[in-house]
């Protein structure tokens, strides 16, 4: 070979081996709220005289899960960790292959095929699940999330994973159950450092601060000078000069804080950061843990009313009722086109309504026949009584159960209907009477 | 030296067609075949063409490998002599073009009435075609069912398309869990919520694409119980190498009472009398 | 090239199966990672091992811990003025923008300023944790009340000790829906709430600082409350005055043992965005001595007074 062709095949096989030596560790990504934290309050500090490193809340979250390679089962979770682990070993291996790729690495909604996706995957980390069988301000139970796994979630790109064995069902629910409880606990880390907030937000307040600290002595001192001697006067430049260096060594007092705060322990003037991951971990394992073994579930108290035109109509007087509100949202055929679709929520620079994970959300067309949540009466029966988590439609607790099941009639109902969903209700003259169905064609 | 070399090619090629024999015949042995066998009426009247057809085709490979690796070895061997000419024969090209096209007319016909009853719908068992089973619509990336009230009795083609059209309030949902009856013919319509899928059960032989916007009407036989598998055949993107469902074949009976249980759970509210202690789901 | 022809197919012959060679190789790196990974689990035992430490878990619920003892000696209370500094701005009147036949437009209760003495009204003040040797109070037993009319929470901003009930009233013409946005305790939604009905609640940990109450069908209505697990705390009342710790049983308020502290002070109005970013003064330090009242005086500079809220 000459020259060149040696040159050639060298450097093609330096590049086709570079596949052999590449190791990406997979990580486990932080909220947006960790990212703004200042470095200390994240990753800690090194002791100038030595000594062990103090920790922040990345190491914390570091050595109570580990990575994603190298797991930690933290045992004072209400997590089947299996023994020696295997379960969780075994549940990241499903979610990898399953999951990772829509719900991220760290369960966050954002893995490589999310962003062709409308509705979003979920993202686990605030804890809150939609589809439940639990009380409105409860999390999700296993069984929950073991419905939606198996079944999927018609209407979303959640498939329905039918054909897991029980164990590896099992396995990856208890997987997501943790990545759910890392990030609730990061998001509770967060607020308990809110303090220690390095956005640009809080560092551009920071400067404005010193510019009016700045402006109000020049201003107290101008004032001064024109009565020289008078006391007031002098004492309102002495406290301006002290509002001035207080703006000034802001920064560096809250340098000297969150170092504080990261290394107090156990009985000091102020809790440390170790004490507020034990209490935070108390407290969210404690709202796992109860709705573990079936406790607070929505159950009816009467067996559900026989679907009947009567029943139907009843319902339909609910929907529309002003008082219940239900076609604020749904509007007054069923579609989804409400009022509140047209509002403006505060702060909010778009009309409509807004999900907790801070995406529009569109009240649900409930012509269309299809139910995320499940189509059984019971399943609808939740979504009335306990809302949705995460979302805006909110739980119904005053509602009587016949009144509750006279709705479910009605819902299941609107689908099959042939004429408008619409009856005057003479408390309602300003409804329009909109008479064309969408089409509702099958799953 | 240089002899040897000259036969390598020889060699070289008349290996391969060695071994792809040999991996014919060990094939079944090692379960490198279909899987196992058909499952269907159809199904067996499939295999058999196929069969015929592996014949046909496998006695066609042997001889013109026979005459391919005489002429090589033939050729090698000749260590002197130039080519010559030939305008080439006549009578070859037309026995040669003759015989094979007999063949394949052959195939042709002796397969039609197969395939007309596997795709003509006026062909389909009437029972199967006038009592349809159910609908399965694909979707990225699951299947999902809907079958009619288990006491819905179908009155003619127009009856059925408006099922087809609007969904009945008996209707009953499942997903990636399909059940059929065994020992009598059934139809299912095959339709797609998204982009191009295909209806595949390999044990049943049965392979349709699933084209958006059409409803295809596919029907089959299941001679035997068992859990048979679903599964996609046309490619529909990431996930459709796991796009995988259950269809179980039951005994009429058990096929009924699925069926009705199907129908029970669709209908839970959930509802738990006071006098029991457990708690229902 | 005048090479022969067997070493020219050598060649070609070699580099084409050693292309394919590498090619097969390149995959090779794919074990390392991704689903096939056999992932290792460290298990890890209940309590929180930092740096080789253990510590008990601290209780919780509606009791607090306060700080290592001092060796105090007296106690003193603190009291205070929060004065707005510059020109009051002028609030546009909330303007309802539905069922206005009930719900009329009030005033802005986002910046209540007294015009006598610039005191400003609706400042939550508080320590962060009870000190050591100052009186544990417990959870009164008595609900607070939060109640709603004319499309108005009133009122506009309330502390309550976690585990109080909360009775959510909706003593209104018109049904709404109370929503509580917490950080670090389980959020309140109180589903529909007709008219002229109630619910009730209690926040199950202590926030870090207000947190904001709304309604979901009237956009307009918001108020703030703040959950502590102490009562070292007070909010400034019509004059821009504080008693810390001061309740309609207590109105001296409580006393702290003498020493230094550091107090927050926050106000709906002195920033926008996430409560944690409303913050007048963090850590403003005060000191206590014994058998006193010290009295501060908290600056409210005008242009903290954020108008989009």
């Amino acid at each position: 070979m000459n020259a060149r062709m040696k040159l050639i095949s060298t450097a093609s096989t330096a590049l086709l081996l570079a596949g052999c030596l590449a190791n990406s560790d997979t990580e486990f990504v932080y909220q947006t709220q960790t990212d703004e934290l200042m470095k200390e309050a994240k990753k800690g500090f090194k002791q100038p005289d030595g000594g062990d490193k103090v920790w922040g809340l990345e190491n914390y979250l570091l050595d109570l899960f580990g990575t994603p390679n190298d797991l930690v089962a933290w045992k004072r979770l209400p997590v089947d960790f299996g023994a020696a682990g295997n379960n969780l070993a075994q549940g990241r291996k499903l979610y990898m292959e399953h999951c990772m790729h829509c719900h991220g690495v760290s369960g966050d909604g954002d893995g490589p095929t999310a962003r062709y996706l409308k509705p979003l995957p979920r993202d686990y980390r605030k804890g809150l699940f939609k589809f439940t069988s639990t009380l409105a301000s409860d999390k999700p139970n296993r069984d929950d999330l073991k419905r939606t796994i198996k079944l999927g979630i018609p209407g979303t790109y959640m498939p329905s994973f039918m054909l897991l064995t029980d164990s590896e069902l099992h396995s990856v629910t208890e997987y997501v159950r943790w990545l759910a409880l890392r990030g609730e606990l990061e998001l509770k880390l967060d607020a308990e450092l809110s303090d220690y907030d390095n956005s640009d937000a809080v560092r551009q307040s920071r400067r404005d601060d010193i510019a009016a600290a700045k402006k109000a002595l020049t201003a107290a001192e101008k004032e001064a000078e024109k009565k020289p001697g008078d006391p007031a006067l002098k004492a309102e430049v002495a406290a301006k000069q002290e509002a001035r260096k207080r703006a000034e060594n802001a920064k560096e007092t809250l340098d000297k804080d969150v170092r504080q705060f990261l290394l107090s322990q156990g009985d000091s003037a102020e809790d440390g950061l170790r004490e507020k991951v034990d209490e935070n971990a108390d407290f969210i394992v404690g709202r796992w843990a109860r709705v573990t073994d079936g406790q607070n579930r929505i159950v009816p108290l009467a067996p559900r009313t026989p679907s009947s035109p009567e029943s139907i109509n009843r319902g339909r007087r609910l929907f529309l009722d002003n008082e219940i509100k239900c076609l604020e949202c749904h509007g007054d055929t069923g579609q989804g086109n409400g009022p509140q679709t047209r509002s403006y929520a505060e702060g909010a620079d778009k009309p409509g309504l807004f999900d907790d994970w801070g995406h529009p959300q569109k009240p649900r067309n409930l012509t269309t026949g299809i139910y995320r949540g499940g189509r059984r009466p019971i399943d609808i029966y939740r979504r009335i009584r306990g809302g949705i988590k995460g979302t805006k439609m909110p739980p119904n607790i005053k509602l009587k159960d016949q009144q509750v099941w006279d709705l479910v009639n009605y819902v299941l109902s609107i689908p099959l209907n042939e004429g408008p969903a619409v009856t005057q209700n003479k408390h309602d003259h300003d409804h329009d009477h909109d008479h064309k169905q969408a089409d509702a064609s099958g799953e | 030296m240089k002899k040897h070399w000259n036969h390598f090619w020889g060699i070289f090629f008349m290996f391969w067609p060695v071994v792809a024999i040999l991996s014919c015949v060990v094939a079944p042995a090692r379960k490198w075949w279909f899987p196992g066998v058909a499952m269907s009426p159809l199904g067996e009247r499939i295999d058999d063409l196929f069969y015929l057809l592996l014949i046909i085709v496998t006695a066609v490979f042997i001889a013109t490998q026979i005459a391919m690796g005489y002429v090589l070895w033939k050729g090698a061997s000749r260590t002197s002599g130039t080519a010559w000419y030939t305008h080439g024969s006549h009578k070859l090209e037309v026995i040669w073009t003759i015989v094979p096209s007999g063949i394949l007319l052959f195939m042709a016909l002796y397969q039609l009435d197969v395939w007309a009853e596997f795709r003509v719908t006026s062909t389909f068992p009437a029972q199967a075609r006038n009592q349809p089973l159910a609908e399965v619509t694909a979707r990225q990336f699951e299947w999902r069912i809907r079958y009619p009230a288990p006491d819905r009795v179908f009155r003619g083609h127009d009856d059925i398309k408006r099922w087809l059209q609007q969904p009945e309030a008996g209707d009953l949902y499942t997903v990636n869990d399909f059940h059929i009856p065994t020992g009598r013919p059934v139809m299912f319509f095959l339709r797609s919520q998204d982009v191009q899928h295909a209806f595949f059960c390999p044990e049943l032989r049965v392979k349709q694409d699933a084209v958006p916007g059409l409803v295809i009407p596919i029907w089959t036989e299941a001679i035997a119980g068992g859990d048979y598998s679903l599964l996609c055949a046309e490619l529909c993107g990431w996930g459709h190498y796991k796009m995988k469902a259950r269809l179980a074949a039951q005994p009429e009976a058990a096929f009924q009472k699925y069926l009705r249980d199907l129908q029970t759970s669709q209908n839970d509210d959930g509802y738990v009398p006071p006098s029991d202690s457990s708690e229902q789901e | 090239m005048n090479t022969p022809l067997s070493s020219s197919i050598t060649v070609k012959l070699g580099s084409l199966l050693a292309g394919v060679t590498l090619l097969m190789l390149a995959g090779c790196g794919a074990e390392s990672t991704g689903a096939s990974y056999k992932a290792t689990v460290t298990m890890r035992d209940s309590a929180i091992v930092p740096g080789g430490d253990s510590s008990e878990p601290n209780g919780n619920g509606g009791t607090d811990n306060g700080q290592t003892p001092t060796t105090a000696s007296g106690f003193g209370t603190l009291t205070g003025l929060v004065k707005f500094v510059g020109t009051v701005p002028v609030l546009a009147d909330v303007a309802p923008s539905k069922q206005t036949d009930i719900c009329k437009p009030h005033k802005d209760e986002a910046l209540i300023v007294n015009p006598e003495n610039q005191g400003v009204q609706n400042v939550f003040v508080w320590i962060k944790k009870r000190p050591k040797g100052a009186e544990a109070t417990s959870v009164p037993n008595a609900p607070a009340l939060f109640d709603q009319q004319f499309c108005q929470f009133k009122p506009h901003a309330q502390l309550v000790r976690v585990e109080q009930k909360i009775i959510v009233k909706n003593s209104d013409g018109v049904a709404h829906n109370t929503k509580a946005s917490t950080f670090l305790s389980t959020p309140f939604d109180s589903g529909g709430l007709p008219k002229l009905s109630e619910t009730e609640f209690a926040y199950d940990n202590a926030e870090k600082q207000p947190i904001v109450v709304t309604c979901s069908f009237h956009g307009w209505m918001k108020a703030w409350q703040f959950p502590l697990k102490h009562s070292y705390a007070a909010l400034t009342g019509a004059d821009g005055r504080f008693v810390l710790g001061a309740s309609p049983d207590n109105p001296d308020g409580l006393k702290l043992p003498a020493g230094n502290y550091k107090l927050q002070v926050w106000h709906e109005s002195a920033g926008s965005g996430p409560p944690s970013n409303r913050y007048l003064e963090k850590n403003r330090t005060f000191t206590i001595t014994a058998n006193e009242t010290t009295d501060i005086t908290i600056d409210y500079p005008a242009r903290k007074a954020s108008q989009t809220n």
